[in-house]
């Protein structure tokens, strides 16, 4: 089966979205600092294969697949990959839903669904991102990730020294951690 | 209620009054003749492997292996399948809590893939459908549920991480509860290890995988434990520790299939920094991670005091009451365990600083439990609840 062009378009600038973030957003350098060192990742579909392949290295993330995944990542079904890369859920609920495999170390998967969340939330208008992750702080425009994600060069966006890492916790702290819909007492009414 | 869901447990269940002398029919109809009994050495001591061969008889284990430590890892699970394969036996039998279960997951995982790595297993439902290996699963404690699910965390003896593994091929084939295996628990294990059970309950009952039919299960374990805890644990007679037991299953199978929360993610955190046995971090996490999650779950609170209490509760209670109501039931719950008991429920008591409170925040937001948690929690969102039991 030949890769769907429209999937292959949206992991690339997953993946650029991905690098820029963990070079430019505080909160998503900070937890990429915790992630294994030399990481390799690969996104992928069961049937169609990889996707994408991402390499940790001491600046950042880069395209290209290293000698061996150590975390690999497969939706069971083109159907399961669109919902999430096209904003319809969450990773967590793709994950509830049972429709992703992981081989390899299911606390790094976790620590990648928080930078994944927060590079949803910046590509994303909150119209569509508001029914499934919780209210974050941007710390820079969307424009420039999508400018990024378009024209940019994930070889040429660098993490620059740990100096700014320092600040990023701090920076955690700040950013409010939910915002759904209140449960009001009228349709709190209606269910129990 | 989500749109999709799936629910998985094949797991054949034997409850009750001599449920044991049952094992030599199952051991016949899985076609096991030469058995292997897996244990460990403090089971062994207060006599509960010597009870097993008397009320299961006339079992004869071809081996019998106690020396699975509380901290087992592969080099155990290796050491278990060379010697099923030396001296030819057939099934593995495994008694105990979660240590000695998640090993023998292991070594069953290991002999039916064939494999000679298994850490290369690790992951989220990767493992394929291997060869049969009959396995009956007995456990003395009522808090894991381990019985019954598809869930085990190996420690890999070269690097000291812990991985967790979530497999249907986890399951085991049969599970055995016969309450006189848990009469020997002392009674601040039974506190926490059906705590333990009521959290399974409740984060199966509040996360993002729910679905109708775990609910079931959940809910029936939480009015379950809300009536036998306490009488377990001051009694500790066969018919409340056999509900338990039953409690600790039903809860087992609810978050196998809807997996835990925040309580969990932190909770691991605080076993893996200051060496928190898990059922004490549940008691003393549980009610703080409910007062997080409250506007989240509030609905879900609501519905859940109806099992905690009883009708007439619930009725009396205004609506808009019920979550919060629900919450200080279990603080009161959890406060009357410890006044029994004297578990030690501050993080300080296991010699927690500042600085330890860092580390276990840094672990907890790398949980696996913290995918399927209702409500989303950051880095400092775990400190501040680890604060409020500092
Ligand atoms: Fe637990």
């Amino acid at each position: 089966m030949s890769k769907s062009i429209l999937v292959n378009f949206i992991c690339k600038a997953l993946g650029k979205g991905i690098g820029y973030a963990c070079c430019k957003d505080l909160v998503c350098r900070d937890i990429f600092l915790m992630l294994p060192k030399d990481l390799n990742i690969s996104l992928g579909i069961m049937g169609d294969g990889e996707y994408l392949h991402l390499r940790k290295t001491e600046s950042g993330f880069c395209f290209g697949a290293g000698a061996e995944e150590d975390l690999k990542i497969t939706f069971k079904s083109r159907k399961s990959a669109r919902l999430v890369l096209l904003g319809g859920i969450s990773v967590a609920e793709s994950f509830a839903r049972h429709d992703i495999l992981l081989e390899g170390n299911i606390n790094t998967a976790v620590l990648l669904v928080r930078i994944i969340d927060r590079v949803e939330y910046y590509l994303f208008p909150r119209l569509i991102t508001r029914k499934f992750l919780p209210r974050m702080q941007k710390e820079f425009a969307s424009l420039k990730m999508y400018g990024f994600v378009l024209f940019g060069n994930l070889g040429k966006v660098k993490i620059e020294g740990n100096k700014k890492a320092k600040s990023a916790k701090s920076r955690l702290k700040k950013q409010k951690s939910s915002e759904k819909p209140e449960k009001t007492d009228e349709n709190l009414q209606n269910v129990v | 209620m989500n749109n999709y869901f799936e629910f998985n447990n094949g797991v054949k269940i034997l409850c009750g009054d001599s449920a044991l002398s049952n094992l030599n029919y199952e051991l016949d109809f899985l076609g096991a003749k030469n058995p292997m009994l897996l244990s460990d050495e403090g089971l062994e001591k207060v006599g509960t492997v010597g009870q097993l061969a008397k009320f299961a008889k006339p079992v004869k284990f071809k081996t019998i292996f106690t020396k699975i430590p509380a901290d087992s890892s592969t080099l155990t699970i290796n050491q278990i399948a060379r010697l099923y394969i030396n001296n030819g036996c057939d099934a593995i039998v495994a008694l105990g809590g979660g240590s000695v279960i998640d090993t023998a997951k292991g070594a069953r995982l290991v002999l039916g893939q064939s494999c000679d790595d298994i850490m290369r297993l690790s992951g989220n439902e990767i493992v394929k459908k291997g060869k049969h290996i009959p396995f009956i699963v007995i456990p003395t404690t009522s808090g894991t549920g381990s019985e019954c699910t598809a869930v085990a965390v190996i420690k890999n003896a070269k690097t000291k991480t812990k991985l967790e593994f979530i497999s249907s091929e986890l399951l085991p084939d049969c599970a055995i509860l016969d309450g006189r295996l848990t009469l020997k628990l002392p009674p601040k294990l039974t506190a926490s290890t059906g705590v333990d059970a009521l959290v399974h309950a409740i984060e199966a009952y509040t996360s993002l995988q729910k679905n109708a039919i775990s609910d079931i299960y959940a809910t029936t374990a939480i009015k379950l434990i809300s009536q036998n805890l306490v009488e377990a644990v001051s009694r500790g007679d066969k018919t409340s520790r056999l509900n338990m037991a039953l409690a600790s299953n039903l809860a087992g199978t609810a978050f196998s299939n809807s997996m835990v929360g925040i309580v969990h993610a932190i909770g691991h955190a605080c076993g893996a920094v200051l060496n928190v046995p898990h059922g004490n971090a549940m008691m003393m996490l549980l009610a703080p991670c409910m007062d997080y999650n409250l506007d989240e779950c509030y609905i879900e609170y609501s519905k859940l005091l109806l099992y905690f209490t009883n009708e007439d509760e619930y009725i009396s209670t205004k609506p808009t009451e019920r979550a919060k109501a629900l919450i200080v039931k279990i603080r009161e719950f959890i406060a009357q365990l410890q006044e029994e008991t004297g578990v030690l429920l501050k993080l300080t008591d296991y010699g927690a600083d500042e600085n330890s409170l860092e580390l276990i925040a840094d672990k907890a937001i790398a949980d696996g439990a913290a995918i399927t948690t209702p409500k989303r929690f950051t880095r400092d969102d775990v400190l501040e609840i680890l604060r409020q039991v500092y």
